[in-house]
């Protein structure tokens, strides 16, 4: 791992000491959102299975009744009967989080459907019963396919989200936190290293001047005695 | 936090896809969009979407193959919701290849192969 090019001084020792508490710091909390996001992806995708098998099921029904509808009626009068249909469906949209992901939810007016189930918003005359079995079946499937969308989006979006989570998860984990601690220790080794530099440099020094002392006692004191055996030949 | 965007313009559902898989929603109210055997769907689809009118586009199995890299685009996107339905034909599976891809995205590997969706 890279060791970051910093000036091994105190000041940065301390800055990346403080870096490495708020990766660490941050690291568990994106664990945390990581796990409990995808304890709740897990729900959703099973729901979703569930509803996708539904939705499948309850179309394939549909998709027979229609064919038998389409095989009973000109093509022409079956498109026309459909163009007469009822107004437009609305679903009411708003917004929920999960974990601070934004999610849709999703709902209709389930009453206007059930109105529909008693005027068949079309001609009678020109249609058969086919048509309506057909169109039932859309409405039975219609709650199911509205629960997976709303389902399947969440899936999506979480998707994304925790991608984008496990990355951050594992670039601080194997990326960044070892960077900080390799740079921490190579400053604090090229820190010691200084440390004893300096105090061989200072032991040195002191060798020094001791040496120099001596030598100047050694001269002082051979003076003396020269002097003094000067002094007893006179 | 975020802004929450307004979504009370889009409240309708679009179907599309070929005719005969999805004439039926026009009885219900939802908005359909025929796709000629040889059309090519994704400039509807991009047609669509761009309208901001509808929460949830369903698309037949077929288009959602012709559309794969519009669908990425949208994937970030809160609405609208496309969601890939069987058409006329039958399901192919294509409906959980969605959500495989989502499951590889967010656990790094499919994890579906071993998981079963719940016994009925």
């Amino acid at each position: 791992m890279a060791v970051r090019r910093v000036s091994p001084n105190r000041m940065e020792l301390l800055r990346l000491k403080h870096e490495l508490e708020v990766a660490r710091r941050g690291h568990r909390l994106l664990k945390d959102k990581r796990d409990g996001m995808m304890r709740r992806f897990l729900e959703l995708v099973q729901e979703a299975l569930r509803l996708r098998q539904l939705v499948d099921q309850r179309l394939a029904e549909a998709t027979e009744a229609m064919a038998l509808a389409r095989s009973v009626l000109w093509p022409e009068v079956l498109g026309n009967a459909m163009r007469l249909a009822a107004r437009p469906l609305e679903v009411q949209v708003s917004e929920s989080a999960i974990m601070a992901v934004a999610v849709p939810q999703l709902r209709i007016d389930m009453t206007a459907i059930q109105d529909q189930r008693q005027t068949f918003p079309y001609g009678l005359a020109s249609t058969t019963g086919e048509v309506d079995v057909a169109i039932d079946g859309l409405r039975k499937a219609l709650p199911a396919m509205l629960e997976l969308a709303e389902v399947e989006k969440t899936v999506q979006l979480l998707a994304v989200e925790l991608e984008r989570t496990r990355r951050r998860v594992n670039s601080l984990e194997h990326v960044m936190i070892p960077e900080l601690e390799e740079t921490i220790h190579a400053i604090s080794l090229k820190m010691d290293e200084n440390e004893r530099d300096n105090l061989t440099r200072l032991m040195k020094v002191k060798d020094m001047i001791v040496a120099e002392a001596i030598m100047k006692r050694r001269e002082r004191d051979s003076r003396f005695a020269g002097e003094t055996s000067a002094g007893r030949g006179a | 936090m975020r802004e929450k965007t307004d979504y009370s313009e889009m409240n309708g559902i679009a179907v599309l896809g070929d005719l005969g898989s999805i004439i039926g929603f026009r009885g219900l109210g939802l908005t359909v969009v025929p796709i000629a055997p040889e059309e090519d769907p994704a400039p509807r689809l991009k047609e669509l979407v761009a309208a901001r009118r509808h929460a949830v586009i369903y698309i037949t199995e077929a288009v959602a193959r012709a559309c794969e890299a519009e669908l990425a685009l949208w994937q970030e996107e809160v609405l609208p919701a496309i969601i890939p339905i069987p058409s006329a034909t039958g399901a192919t599976g294509y409906g959980t290849t969605s959500l495989r891809t989502a499951v590889r995205r967010a656990v790094g590997f499919d994890i579906l192969d071993t998981v079963k969706p719940p016994e009925k």
